[in-house]
């Protein structure tokens, strides 16, 4: 056996599913342990890979029903949207708009009548 | 016809070239979501769930940064550990409200004669995933689903081949030692 090969090495690279030079496999065929071990491997990922799937199993039209959840769904409104389509809502914006202008014309009809007492009138 | 062009298909609007991605990857992923020890219900709806997002994100997919199944892995890993969170602290609180509560799990289904010994095969090996830690469990059910390469498994495990190759390593010696410790 080449001393040079490490053991662990191999045992690492078989579990992993690495390929083995030809110096690597010569090594385990020699090594009772290797050996014993990629036997053990084989065994392990022959149980593992008949119950890893726990008896799942894809259901018959499994692809018929994803296609069906894929239909185009409403466009999404957001939350201001859907607060500024309260009627409640559009009352106040109303109100408030009505008052400032309101507001601007009072100030507008001040300030031609009485220009000393407008805003930036005071000279 | 390969997934990227299965993909710029069904982004230039034909649905139905999706409908080819679900039947090439739905069996690999039933087999992923198994892996994680969820009943057939619980992985039918993550499954469509993946499917779904993977479709509505799909302008979002960058084919240069990973495969089209890395990233469906990955949306599925997501999704099966938040499951497997969720039915823990399900369990915890039936745990505290109720010491004899019993949740139902896939040794109460009943089944033929015959596919005993293949369930019960298939409860070892469950269990002794389910024993794992999370991170070696991952790895170690993409790498058995013999669908990814190294570089896939380290892209949705976010992290080198090297790692991959250790956890793999790491989590077949766990398992090893679990089902010699059952015989």
């Amino acid at each position: 056996m080449d001393p040079s090969i490490s053991c662990n090495a191999i045992q690492e690279r078989i579990a992993v599913g690495d390929a083995l030079d030809e110096a690597s496999q010569t090594h385990v065929l020699a090594c009772a342990g290797c050996n014993r071990l990629a036997a053990e491997w084989v065994a392990l990922d022959s149980l593992v890979a008949d119950g890893i799937d726990g008896g799942i199993a894809v259901p018959d039209g499994f692809a018929d029903r994803v296609m069906a959840s894929l239909a185009p769904e409403p466009a999404a409104v957001s939350r201001f949207e859907m607060l500024l389509g309260r009627r409640w809502v559009q009352l106040v914006l109303t109100q408030v708009g009505l008052a400032v202008a309101i507001a601007n014309l009072l100030r507008f009809v001040f300030s031609t009548l009485v220009p000393a007492a407008s805003l930036g009138g005071m000279r | 016809m390969d997934d990227g062009f299965l993909i710029r298909q069904t982004l230039s609007g034909k649905p139905n070239a999706f409908r080819l991605l679900v039947v090439r990857y739905q069996r690999p992923l039933f087999r992923f979501l198994g892996g994680f020890g969820l009943d057939q219900a619980v992985a039918e709806e993550l499954a469509q769930e993946t499917f779904l997002r993977a479709y509505r994100n799909l302008a979002g997919y960058d084919a240069d940064k990973a495969k089209f199944s890395s990233w469906l892995f990955t949306i599925a890993k997501h999704l099966a550990i938040n499951e497997k969170a969720r039915l823990r602290r399900r369990a915890s609180h039936l745990d505290r409200s109720d010491g004899e509560v019993e949740l139902p799990g896939r040794d109460s289904v009943p089944g033929a004669h015959e596919a005993l010994e293949t369930a019960e095969g298939r409860t070892r090996v469950q269990q002794a995933l389910h024993r794992l830690p999370e991170v070696l469990r991952s790895a170690l059910i993409l790498a058995y689903l013999k669908e990814l390469s190294m570089d896939d498994i380290a892209n949705i495990e976010c992290c080198s081949v090297g790692a991959v190759k250790s956890r793999i390593f790491r989590g077949k010696q766990l398992l090893r030692a679990e089902l010699a410790e059952e015989d």
